[in-house]
């Protein structure tokens, strides 16, 4: 824990509050820092792309071909810059951030570096001013995690109570950056906390509304996306339009997480230094980028949209200014900048990609809704533009739900982005559609798998819980997912030989990673003691298992432990008990006891 | 749980979204889902029907012939508890604390006892004597325990393993009462999860969505998109604070409304037993005597708490938005003129004593809409306290609402999501969702269990000590 000027001071100055009134007034400062950071971050971004295009603009006035140099080759700068920073200062401040405050929240109690928010900042304008077409959010969250996290440090807090101040920030960061308090509280619930009490709400809603009157003061009311559609709606019309553009939403947000994930994992794997990835990103994003803009430019005012953050053409969708190729183009290549952006390693989030795409997939069906009723007639439509820019509503309510796979917040966040409460139902529908095609097309979400690829994993602790009830929770809260195995058709020499990390126990599992049995390190030691050349199957066949199923409740598997006298027990699948899940430990239920007893937040 | 589903190999994953999208089963399962919100729909909009019908017809009656309440009200409360009593034990109460206790319970079948078809039927009798007899009563709170009893025995007909998917049910079943009660889609969800669930359960999110959405449909279809209280945003500049001064008034409405939900609850919560017990010692004496209070109350107050209080509380709030009244039919303006005539300096104590000596009788009927419409009437009265810092009427009014009614139900997010549902006034979210936070702080510090909770952890007492479900032996 950071040591500072602040932990001297005097006794008076600290007497004053309990443990929960000091932390409420923490959580109020979290709110004005992070709103700030906030802010600043969205204007330091906004204000280089304007400096970049219009420097860009002024140069082709000399010679025409400065201007596509300048714009093609910014990127790939940007990504250099990024890459070198990346790879020799702040490795945590790749991708989107929302991974690494997840896995700080669930792995390390919550503490974040400061450092690692600053570099945020600064990655972040770079990369995403310079042109990348990547999102602001998800920085703006990790950022302001580590700024609340930060403060809790500096302030000498229990650990519990650091890490009740990630979602703080969290929430704090979200509700600046998109001017949306509502959505940014459900968010930290669906995505981060996975449970609800009000008991972490408090200092939430409070840092929340902080934020967000910062946000207001400076950027002004104004909500982030301006849309004229009249109120009164026919709704059950439009129900009907929801169900293609759900449909659709949620079959391309599935291939666009596969096709990121595919991608991620080919980069990964290809023999680029990894300091120079984000350049080459960077270059193909300058391409991608310039094709978009000149293209679009044979069909009117030429749009840069594949560039940086892009809500100029989500705008000017809203307003039914796009033709149907112009969307279609920026669907495509957005689509491509935005995988290969996020692939090659740049440092920036996926909220603002998955509006946009949303976005120009609605507008697209939109249109398709407003030709086949010109063909046939058979509809009786309101004004073009107030249907096409309904269905950019509705689409980007869609994507999001289908990508981020937070249905709730997919709600609130187009409803307060836009300010339009006239079409929640369709859009409700929507994203019901979508979300539950991609949830099943694809179990794990976005972030998680994310999280995976890179091998880290969550140490999920039901953080919120009372003291009465953690007992009641399914065993699969607290468990060791990434179980340390060791093969049965081994001996246990050579089992000793392969375990890098040493455990009191572990699973035994054959060939195909069937489970059948559990061994204890000491036991094997025995073995290889009296060199014992058994392979550990045979060893194992007479023992009975003792397995648990990831619903039992904690109080029964505590009690199995007891009763059976063991130290962990294998969890296995409910359908299939040979199929290993995880490991409870004696460690898993102490940590857990100890998080339950602390008296988390207030 | 993310390493549990990576374990899943290529193939599982594709023969599980098959199974989920393509089988019968599914469908089946889709379609149970389908019918049971339907019918939580339909039931929440017949009590909306009911109260319509009461509102006119009822509130002329009772304008002509002033002493008919002293007959009614007796007559009917007396009728209800015999009833309750007597065929429809479990249906006493709100329906949320109900709703809440089936959630805890362990046993399926006692949980059947609480949330049965049987127990649907009686809720909908015996609330619609009460909305006849012009109670102080709302109607969200039978509407909740509607949809989870019609969503928990669809699930009947489905071949789902029961424990994987009631919560989810019982859940969606109650967000569908409250959505379509007040046609406010999000509220609904956001009190399931706060309220009823007590925790965010994001795998239940999806079928809580759907059904809130299939619910709120109805409703649409049938009486049109509206919002409860009406667009006060219609055709002017949008409702928010600007000056300090303004935000100023926020903590002080926020602790007065926090105090007096809290004290509430808690006065409450003591009185209960003692008339509980009463009412099982004699209950046509006790339901005699509370019945001729009520009406006397509504005598003495020319009918001001007579029904909900929705009117009144309409009238206060519209008075703000001249705008949007105007496009009300002349009827309706009429009658928004008479509610606004009832409405007295003291309404806010008439209505507050009215509804509390109905829910002591734990007869079927909520507290929403009479909470709302004392917060309207605190609003009213303290306006003039409020004038110095430059807030119009309408916005002391709105915070007074949800300071208040957080404080009764200690559900902030629940109650801001609400009123922001009702009157779409979306730029003052900020006001409301500050208010609503720190009331629910002061609240509770006077009252220390939520008001259902605590009422949902007596219910869970009575349901295990005696067993009056089992008439047949």
């Amino acid at each position: 824990m950071a040591k500072s000027w602040l932990a001297n001071l005097p006794d008076w100055m600290r007497a004053r509050f309990t443990d929960g009134q000091r932390f409420m007034i923490l959580c109020t400062l979290a709110g004005v820092l992070c709103g700030l950071a906030a802010v600043l971050f969205h204007l330091s971004i906004h204000g280089l792309f304007h400096w970049l295009f219009h420097f860009a603009e002024s140069a082709q006035e000399r010679k025409w071909w400065f201007f596509p140099l300048i714009l093609g080759l910014a990127p790939a700068i940007g990504g250099l810059l990024v890459g070198i920073i990346l790879h020799r200062f702040a490795p945590n401040a790749v991708g989107s951030g929302i991974p690494q405050t997840k896995s700080a929240f669930y792995n390390d109690f919550g503490v974040i570096r400061l450092q690692d928010g600053l570099w945020r900042f600064v990655l972040g304008t770079i990369y995403v001013g310079l042109g990348n077409s990547l999102g602001r959010e998800g920085p703006t969250v990790h950022m302001c995690a580590a700024i609340a996290s930060w403060i809790g440090q500096v302030f000498g807090l229990a650990k519990v109570r650091i890490q009740a101040l990630v979602p703080v920030g969290m929430a704090a960061g979200i509700a600046a950056a998109f001017n949306a308090p509502l959505s940014a509280i459900t968010f930290v619930f669906e995505e981060l906390l996975d449970d609800f009490s009000t008991k972490a709400l408090g200092g939430i809603v409070i840092a929340v509304v902080i934020a967000a009157a910062v946000s207001r003061v400076i950027l002004g009311e104004d909500p982030v996306l301006t849309v004229n559609i009249h109120q009164d709606f026919n709704t059950d019309w439009w129900m009907l339009v929801a169900i293609p553009i759900g449909l659709f939403s949620g079959i391309i947000g599935h291939g666009f997480v596969k096709s990121l994930l595919w991608t991620r994992g080919q980069v990964k794997l290809s023999r680029m230094p990894v300091w120079l990835r984000p350049a080459a990103g960077g270059f193909a994003m300058g391409i991608i980028g310039l094709a978009a803009w000149y293209y679009t430019g044979l069909y009117g005012e030429p749009q840069s949209g594949a560039f940086s953050i892009g809500y100029e053409s989500l705008t000017e969708a809203f307003e039914a200014n796009l033709v149907v190729v112009v969307m279609l183009v920026l669907f495509l290549l957005k689509m491509f900048a935005v995988i290969i952006c996020y692939a090659s390693g740049g440092s920036g989030g996926l909220f603002s990609p998955t509006l946009f795409l949303g976005g120009m997939l609605g507008g697209i069906i939109g249109f398709g809704l407003v030709s086949l009723n010109e063909n046939t007639g058979v509809f009786n439509l309101p004004e073009t533009n107030q249907v096409i820019g309904a269905c950019v509503l509705l689409g980007m309510g869609a994507l999001f739900a289908s990508i981020v796979r937070c249905p709730f917040t997919s709600l609130l966040i187009i409803f307060e982005m836009t300010r339009n409460y006239a079409l929640i139902l369709p859009l409700m529908a929507g994203n019901m559609i979508s979300y539950y095609l991609a949830s099943r097309l694809l179990r794990v979400p976005l972030y998680n798998s994310l999280l995976l690829q890179d091998g880290m994993n969550l140490r999920k602790m039901p953080a919120y819980q009372g003291a009465q009830d953690y007992r009641n929770l399914p065993v699969s809260t607290i468990m060791t997912y990434d179980a340390v195995t060791v093969r049965g058709d081994r001996t246990a020499e050579h089992n000793l030989d392969e375990v890098t990390r040493k455990h009191h126990g572990y699973p035994v599992v054959d060939e195909e990673g069937r489970l059948v049995g559990v061994i204890c390190h000491h036991e094997m030691e025995e073995f290889r003691a009296e060199s014992n050349e058994t392979p550990l199957i045979e060893i194992l066949e007479k023992r009975r298992i003792i397995s648990l199923t990831p619903d039992t409740s904690i109080r029964a598997a505590a009690a199995v432990l007891i009763k059976e006298d063991v130290l962990q027990a294998p969890v296995v699948s409910e359908k299939d008990d040979m199929k290993l899940i995880g490991i409870l430990t004696l460690h898993d239920i102490a940590r857990q006891q100890n998080t339950a007893s602390e008296q988390m937040g207030r | 749980m993310a390493a549990t589903e990576s374990n899943a190999t290529p193939e599982e994953e594709q023969t599980d979204w098959r199974r989920a999208l393509f089988s019968a089963d599914a469908w089946r399962g889709y379609l149970v889902v389908f019918i049971g919100s339907i019918f939580a729909g339909l039931g929440a909009l017949y009590f909306v029907g009911v109260e319509i019908f009461a509102g006119r017809v009822m509130r002329d009656w009772h304008n002509d012939q002033p002493w008919l309440s002293f007959v009614v009200m007796p007559s009917f409360l007396i009728l209800i508890i015999f009833l309750r009593d007597k065929y429809f034990c479990g249906t006493d109460g709100t329906g949320i604390p109900q709703t809440i206790a089936a959630l805890k319970l362990r046993e399926s079948k006692v949980r059947d006892q609480v949330l049965s078809l049987k127990i649907a039927v009686g809720k909908l009798i015996l609330t619609t004597l009460g909305l006849l007899a012009f109670l102080s009563i709302g109607r969200e709170g039978p509407s909740v325990q509607l949809g989870a009893c019609f969503m928990r025995c669809a699930n009947r007909f489905a071949t789902f393993p029961a424990h994987l998917v009631q919560r989810g049910l019982i859940l969606g079943g109650g967000a569908a009462g409250i959505a379509a009660a007040f046609n406010a889609p999000v509220a609904g969800v956001v009190f399931a999860m706060e309220e009823i669930g007590r925790r965010f359960d994001k795998e239940n999110m999806g079928t809580l969505v759907r059904t809130v959405l299939v619910a709120c449909v109805v409703c649409v279809a049938v009486v049109g998109n509206y919002y409860f209280y009406g667009d006060l945003d219609h055709g002017r500049e949008p409702l928010q604070f600007t000056t300090f001064n303004q935000w100023l008034i926020v903590p002080i409405i926020a602790v007065i409304g926090g105090f007096l939900g809290g004290g509430f609850s808690r006065t409450l919560l003591a009185c209960i037993p003692y008339v509980t017990r009463a009412i099982r010692k004699n209950f046509v004496i006790t339901a005699g005597i509370i019945g001729l209070l009520c009406a006397t109350l509504a005598f003495a107050t020319q009918g001001a708490t007579l029904g909900s209080g929705y009117g009144e509380a309409r009238a206060l709030l519209l008075e703000g938005s001249p705008g949007f009244a105007e496009t009300l039919p002349a009827d309706q303006q009429d009658r928004l003129e008479l509610a606004r005539e009832r409405v007295t300096p003291f309404y806010f104590l008439w209505r507050a004593i009215a509804s509390f000596l109905v829910l002591l009788t734990a007869i079927p009927g909520g507290l929403f809409d009479p909470s709302f419409s004392i917060g309207a009437g605190l609003g009213h009265t303290l306006f003039p306290c409020f004038e110095w810092s430059g807030a119009t009427m309408q916005a002391v009014i709105l915070l007074f609402i949800v300071a208040y009614f957080s404080g009764v139900v200690q559900s902030p997010m629940t109650s801001f999501i609400i009123l922001l549902e009702m009157t779409g006034c979306v730029m003052f979210a900020l006001p409301l969702a500050l208010t609503a936070m720190l009331a629910y702080e002061v609240s509770r510090l006077i009252c220390r269990t939520a008001l259902y909770e605590a009422l949902a952890l007596n219910f869970l007492r009575v349901m295990c000590v005696d067993d009056c479900e089992e008439p047949a032996k």
